[in-house]
């Protein structure tokens, strides 16, 4: 992992999407590169702790986060015009491993767990990797594919209510989709239960699965063990260890304290 | 190394520092995971997380819990134990050349000791200081060894005879009678005393109906822990280190003038990596402001136990 960097960043573009969604565009003054499945780690004003975002674009010059606006850390962040500054660490965290793939992958994402997977999916274009993109959330007020990166790759948009794309759940088109070919592994990102039935599709197709985890958040850098999750190897911490982590590693549990 | 952040010269012990300011243990990891992040030219000393006899798996989720201006945690001691410690960090951050204070604990007295035994064994001579930690409030037991004077009597009095090392004592806020803890502790050998661990709290989380219990630091503790380090210097005269929601400039000043010798940041310097130099700036500004030539001058400088001194040299 890099060292981690703190930053006074401009913003340079702010858009709302739906009412509730925010994206921002924050110069990119890290030194080092952000990977895909990376964040940071940014301070808000209204609410205490800082708050971690997925890096959703990254370019030399820009890097933006794309988030929901839900309570007071996210409305304040929202309420952020271009030109004012923000503070922020990062990059924060581990990455999906897509270089350790040579086939097919599949990006499979919920809601607003589409972040993490706007970046890899470019990333993987750029890599010239062969994937397919599955995308649901629950009604077409949550959907946010219009972020679908532009390229050549097959997509599969669903909401549970069918108001757009398809009818169904995700989880269950992605079921479908890997028993007609050859899937080297999985990508994941999206709310606890859609990553849990996910990881256990992987584990019965005997198929390697790798989910973004989120958890409550203190320090952001590894060092306050505030956000760790129960591994088979233990407590690791959703920071620095993961947010990446081999869905067979993690012990899924009935409830979201993890 | 810049060795002026403050004009004057500051001793812990044997010890000279560079700075005031200090992490205060369980927010800098093992030692040199926030080189990055932190100016390490702005710390006095590197504070380890407490360690104990044996690995610590700590306690399962919620572990922390965002409060209106703090912070509710019960992390519960999660460490490598000791012994790892010694052998995988301790040489690592003995290379960044800073004075090192390492933090051990324990559910138990016993435990607590067996781990200063066994840290004196392995590094008998060369630390800042040990911290005994007498002050977790997530161990599972709901009497802590420094809410009672004469249980930190006896525990300080068996430490000192194990080492000869800088001993600080870390002490819980939520005793009785601070200042009685701290005389106890005096009276048994300390050499300084860690002021304080945080505040028992609670909170609730009404999406799942559960009630969370930890202990509580940040911003919102300040004037009650600043209080507490004001009743403490009254009653002891070996250095205090003051910790609790210092969170700025002023803040970092005011709990030095209200007696503490140096000063721990907790929860603050994860949110804000720049404090140390803020709270260094103020320092400096208040130094020249009041003609201060010595530390120990600004150290308590607006406590009563000062002022009474003064008059009574006036006459």
């Amino acid at each position: 992992m890099n060292p981690l960097e703190h930053k006074i960043s401009e913003i340079k573009e702010k858009k709302i999407y739906k009412k509730n969604f925010c994206l921002l565009a924050i110069k990119n003054n890290f030194h080092y590169t952000a990977l895909p499945g990376q964040f940071i780690h940014v301070k808000t004003e209204d609410v205490f702790l800082r708050r971690p975002f997925s890096i959703a674009k990254y370019s030399d010059k820009n890097l933006s986060v794309l988030f929901q606006i839900k309570g007071k850390g996210t409305f304040s962040l929202s309420r952020k015009n271009p030109g004012e500054k923000i503070d922020i660490i990062g990059p924060v965290g581990n990455s999906f491993p897509y270089e350790k793939f040579k086939g097919d992958i599949v990006i499979a994402a919920g809601g607003i767990g589409i972040s993490p997977m706007i970046f890899l999916a470019s990333v993987l274009i750029k890599n010239k990797k062969k994937f397919s993109f599955f995308y649901g959330a629950r009604n077409k007020d949550l959907l946010l594919d219009i972020f679908l990166p532009s390229g050549k790759y097959p997509a599969v948009v669903s909401t549970d209510d069918g108001s757009k794309g398809e009818k169904g759940k995700i989880t269950d088109k992605i079921k479908d989709y890997i028993k007609t070919g050859k899937i080297d592994a999985i990508f994941a990102s999206g709310p606890y239960f859609m990553l849990k039935t996910i990881s256990e599709i992987a584990q019965n197709a005997n198929i390697p699965c790798y989910v973004s985890m989120e958890n409550r958040m203190f320090c952001g850098t590894g060092v306050c063990q505030g956000c760790v999750i129960e591994t088979a190897e233990g407590f690791k911490k959703v920071c620095t260890e993961g947010p990446i982590f081999d869905a067979k590693q993690i012990k899924w549990k009935e409830t979201t304290y993890l | 190394m810049e060795r002026n952040n403050i004009p004057i010269k500051i001793r812990l012990g044997k010890i000279r520092l560079d700075s005031p300011v200090i992490p205060a243990s369980g927010v800098f990891g093992y030692g040199d995971e926030l080189k990055s992040l932190i100016d390490y030219n702005k710390i006095g000393a590197i504070v380890t997380k407490t360690l104990t006899i044996k690995e610590k798996k700590g306690n399962p989720q919620p572990r922390i819990w965002e409060l209106e201006n703090g912070l509710l945690n019960s992390i519960g001691l999660q460490n490598i134990g000791i012994e790892r410690f010694v052998e995988k960090k301790f040489p690592v951050i003995k290379k960044l050349k800073k004075p090192i204070i390492v933090s051990i604990g324990g559910d138990t007295e016993e435990e607590i000791l067996l781990c200063l035994q066994y840290i004196s064994k392995r590094i008998p001579y060369g630390l800042a200081g040990i911290e005994l930690n007498l002050s977790c409030p997530n161990i599972g037991k709901n009497n802590l060894i420094s809410e009672n004077a004469k249980d930190t009597y006896n525990i300080v009095k068996q430490a000192r005879k194990i080492t000869s090392q800088f001993l600080i004592a870390k002490l819980s806020p939520n005793a009785g009678d601070v200042g009685e803890i701290g005389r106890a502790a005096q009276q048994a050998g300390a050499d300084a005393l860690c002021a304080f661990n945080t505040f028992k709290g609670l909170s609730f989380d009404w999406e799942k109906q559960k009630v969370l219990l930890g202990g509580v630091s940040g911003n919102a503790i300040f004037p009650l822990s600043s209080r507490l380090v004001y009743q403490l210097y009254q009653n002891v005269s070996i250095p205090i280190i003051g910790v609790g929601g210092i969170h700025s400039g002023i803040t970092g000043l005011l709990m030095i003038l209200c007696g503490a010798y140096i000063i721990g940041i907790g929860t603050s310097l994860m949110l804000n990596p720049q404090i140390p130099d803020e709270i260094i700036e103020e320092i400096k500004k208040y130094i020249k402001e009041k003609n201060i030539k010595k530390w120990e001058e600004i150290v308590g400088f607006i406590n009563d136990k000062k002022r009474e001194n003064k008059l009574l040299s006036d006459i």
